[in-house]
């Protein structure tokens, strides 16, 4: 799918819907998967509260990765991922006191502000100007051929377990998976744009997960 | 409903990826809390998408941690 076409109808959603949808989940467990050192989520939040730097240097070491993969998927090129990381990251900062474990977790506080400052970005004025000689449908979909899709571009920089999982979903279920978690659309709002039942949208990201579910345990 | 049945009804993917309503959610929760089984099926799950999600390359980018370090000392 051209990679236009998600991210245009994104920022139009973003534009009515100021909140984007909430994310509830139980509170993060003390272990995470990728790697980081094990600190419960909340004496996290402590220490970025403290402003302390061990806090940042977990906060960067558990989740840099996911939410450069998210800021990637938006902005294509690395070098304004790398710009928007960091304005994640002090935004993150500046307003960690604002951050409610009882409205979902560390993470998905994490993601939601990643997602809007690409939105943020892309809906920007300069972002605009940048563009404006040229059609950005046109623009974005020839990167997306010469990269045969917008997601292989990013998957340099994804790890194993991402490459091993792409192996064993098929196309759909990955594309689904991605829609809903990286551009942070609803079940209806995929199966309108992708055209397809809604009950087949479910089904696909349900098997998906289940099957990255199975990868990850083994 | 029983343990397997209630995983089974795909609710559990539709938490971890922040698909249901606030109700919704806190009932899964509320099961959760009570059902080691079905907390243990909603850890895995959301493991396994974070690690799916996630990147290891941006992490050994010691530069930009710097940097961005440098810009949240900034602002204090």
């Amino acid at each position: 799918m051209c990679l236009l076409f998600l991210i245009n109808h994104r920022i139009m959603y973003s534009k009515n819907n100021t909140s984007t949808a909430k994310v509830y989940h139980l509170q993060a467990s003390s272990y995470h998967p990728i790697n980081g050192p094990i600190v419960d989520t909340n004496a996290l939040v402590e220490m970025i509260i403290a402003k302390n730097e061990k806090g940042f240097l977990i906060l960067y070491e558990r989740y840099s990765g996911v939410l450069y993969g998210v800021l990637l998927k938006f902005v294509v090129r690395t070098e304004l991922a790398d710009e928007l990381l960091q304005d994640t990251y002090l935004k993150i900062w500046k307003n960690i006191a604002s951050f409610d474990p009882a409205r979902g977790t560390l993470f998905t506080w994490m993601l939601r502000i990643a997602r809007n400052q690409a939105i943020d970005y892309l809906r920007s004025s300069s972002h605009q100007q940048q563009l404006r000689q040229v059609d950005l449908d046109v623009y974005l979909c020839q990167i997306d051929q010469l990269n045969k899709t917008s997601s292989n571009l990013t998957d340099v920089e994804f790890n194993d377990f991402k490459s091993k999982a792409l192996l064993h979903l098929n196309q759909k279920q990955a594309e689904v998976i991605e829609m809903i978690f990286f551009y942070g659309w609803t079940y209806e709002q995929t199966a309108t744009m992708l055209k397809i039942p809604l009950g087949t949208v479910k089904t696909r990201a349900r098997k998906g997960l289940g099957i990255i579910k199975i990868l990850y345990t083994d | 409903m029983n343990a397997v049945d209630y995983i089974k009804s795909g609710i559990l993917e539709d938490y971890v990826l922040g698909l249901l309503s606030s109700e919704d959610a806190q009932k899964v929760e509320d099961i959760g809390r009570a059902n080691p089984e079905i907390a243990l099926e909603l850890q895995l799950l959301r493991e396994g998408l974070e690690m799916y999600a996630g990147s290891d390359h941006i992490r050994h980018r010691i530069e930009l941690r710097r940097s961005i370090w440098a810009a949240i000392k900034k602002l204090e």
